[in-house]
């Protein structure tokens, strides 16, 4: 062969070889790309689907709570007031049936306020800070500690499931401030620039290295994991309890 | 003097074809919407193929030009000048070009720990290349063994980190991998200097030993780059024609 035609022959095949070669790259990158798509795909189904669970969970509580609330009022408020309007209609004195009429109108105006919190809505319509306000004057009315509201505005940019699930994780953060740590104080600090909520007592306080039985802390950690803020909790035995809430952007 | 250069450039099929496909580049690159002749990886390429259309030229025409070039070499060298265009290909080709395809793939990168490894090396690169002809170790003019191995290695290496991001940044995992051009150029970056790299290291063995395989590297290392201008040449047509269509179906 001539060196000429031989040296074409070699480059032939080498180029071949190198062209094979970067084709098997390329092919390779492709389906190893495509794996990575399906198991992305997978990964992201199942976050949905723990998310929509976590929504529905809270929603679910919420509800039970809820009736729970509106069958106590119904008893303790509602049921006195109809006591009362039966009592002074059945009067034949015409100031007694005035009386009767204004608790109907009361018991009225009682019934709207409770189908309201019936469903959901009233999630989208409150701001957080005013929720946290709320919550804390419930905790002051029954005499069970101080409360202390720090806050220099509301969190805004925040979806309804998000100030749901945000909302349902202070409530029970306060729950279990009340029932395990027994405070003398509850103080909530709202910082709408770093978008934090710290929520703070000066009760026994606990150990955090040591796991704890049940799954309450994992639960909240979880809940703000699915709307992308984090849980961060500090506690020292006999010091109280600072948790805070850092919320996505 | 300049039909000296265009006879230089007439006996060359590469630089002729690099002189035509490289100016349909650039030409092209100025039809591409405002917003994205502004977009990092549509700048970098421009100016890769910008570059590597300056130098490629400018290095021939310094074979023709003796004097011009004899005043180059004077301004950087103190040795008799013995009518080499090495410093061209130095300067140009293994240390500006290498350091704007390793920004080009860094800005491509989404993982903040990779990006940071590859700025580290694009750093530690540039200081390595200046420390080397600074000291007068190896100087522009002559070879440069050491800054060609760590040029290529560090596209290599670049790259790898790119191929590594494809498979695990979810941005990247929402695209379409053959569609996507950056892949093309990025896996034609790496095998020219995957070759590069081959034909540096083994120079010394190649041209006394075994002449067609040293060709058989020069010249599929030629080839990948015009594929790589054809590529981005694909890339910027193709964006042209989206938009094209883009502005029809608003005007429908």
């Amino acid at each position: 062969m001539q060196p000429e035609a031989s040296q074409f022959t070699f480059l032939l095949f080498s180029g071949a070889f190198l062209a094979l070669l970067m084709g098997t790259f390329v092919v390779a990158m492709v389906v190893l790309h495509r794996q990575r798509q399906i198991q992305n795909r997978e990964k992201i189904e199942k976050i949905k689907t723990e998310y929509e669970k976590t929504l529905l969970n809270i929603e679910n509580e919420i509800q039970q709570e809820t009736l729970t609330q509106v069958g106590r009022e119904l008893h303790d408020n509602i049921g006195q007031l109809l006591s009362l309007a039966k009592l002074n209609l059945n009067s034949s004195k015409p100031e007694k049936q005035a009386e009767g009429k204004e608790y109907i109108n009361e018991i009225i105006r009682e019934v709207r306020g409770l189908s309201k919190s019936l469903n959901l809505d009233w999630v989208e319509s409150i701001t957080l800070e005013k929720f946290v306000e709320n919550e804390l004057r419930k905790i002051q009315s029954t005499g069970f500690c101080e409360t202390h509201l720090d806050s220099q505005g509301t969190i805004k940019n925040l979806t309804k499931d998000q100030k749901l699930i945000l909302i349902r994780v202070i409530q029970e953060c306060l729950n279990n401030s009340i029932k395990h740590a027994h405070p003398n104080q509850i103080s909530i600090t709202i910082s709408p620039e770093k978008r934090t909520i710290q929520i703070s007592d000066d009760g026994k306080g606990f150990d955090t290295s040591i796991a704890s039985s049940g799954s309450g802390m994992t639960n909240l950690k979880k809940r703000m994991e699915a709307i992308g803020g984090k849980f961060k909790i500090h506690s020292t035995l006999g010091k109280g309890t600072d948790i805070n809430l850092v919320l996505p952007n | 003097m300049f039909q000296e250069f265009f006879t230089k450039l007439n006996n060359n099929l590469y630089s002729q074809t690099l002189l035509v496909l490289g100016a349909l580049v650039i030409f092209s690159f100025f039809f591409l919407p405002k917003e994205k002749k502004r977009r990092p990886e549509f700048f970098y390429l421009f100016l890769f193929v910008v570059l590597v259309y300056f130098y490629e030229n400018f290095a021939i025409y310094m074979l023709v030009d003796k004097k011009s070039n004899a005043f180059f070499h004077s301004m950087i060298s103190s040795t008799p000048f013995q009518g080499w265009n090495i410093w061209i290909l130095n300067l140009f080709n293994y240390q500006i070009s290498k350091a704007l395809l390793l920004i080009y793939i860094l800005q491509l990168i989404y993982s903040p720990l990779r990006k940071t490894i590859l700025k580290g090396i694009l750093f530690f690169f540039v200081g390595f290349c200046l420390i080397l002809q600074v000291s007068g170790w190896y100087p522009l003019y002559n070879f440069q063994p050491p800054i060609y191995f760590f040029g290529n290695s560090a596209l290599i290496f670049g790259s790898g980190l790119y191929f590594i991001d494809l498979i695990t940044e979810e941005k990247h995992l929402e695209m379409d991998l053959i569609k996507n051009w950056n892949f093309w150029i990025i896996t034609l970056i790496l095998f020219q200097s995957a070759l590069s790299f081959l034909a540096d290291i083994a120079y010394d063995y190649l041209v006394f030993n075994d002449l067609d395989l040293y060709f058989f590297f020069n010249y599929i290392s030629m080839v990948l780059y015009l594929l790589i201008f054809l590529t981005i040449g694909l890339y910027f047509f193709f964006e042209i024609r989206k938009e094209k269509n883009k502005t029809v179906r608003h005007a429908a």
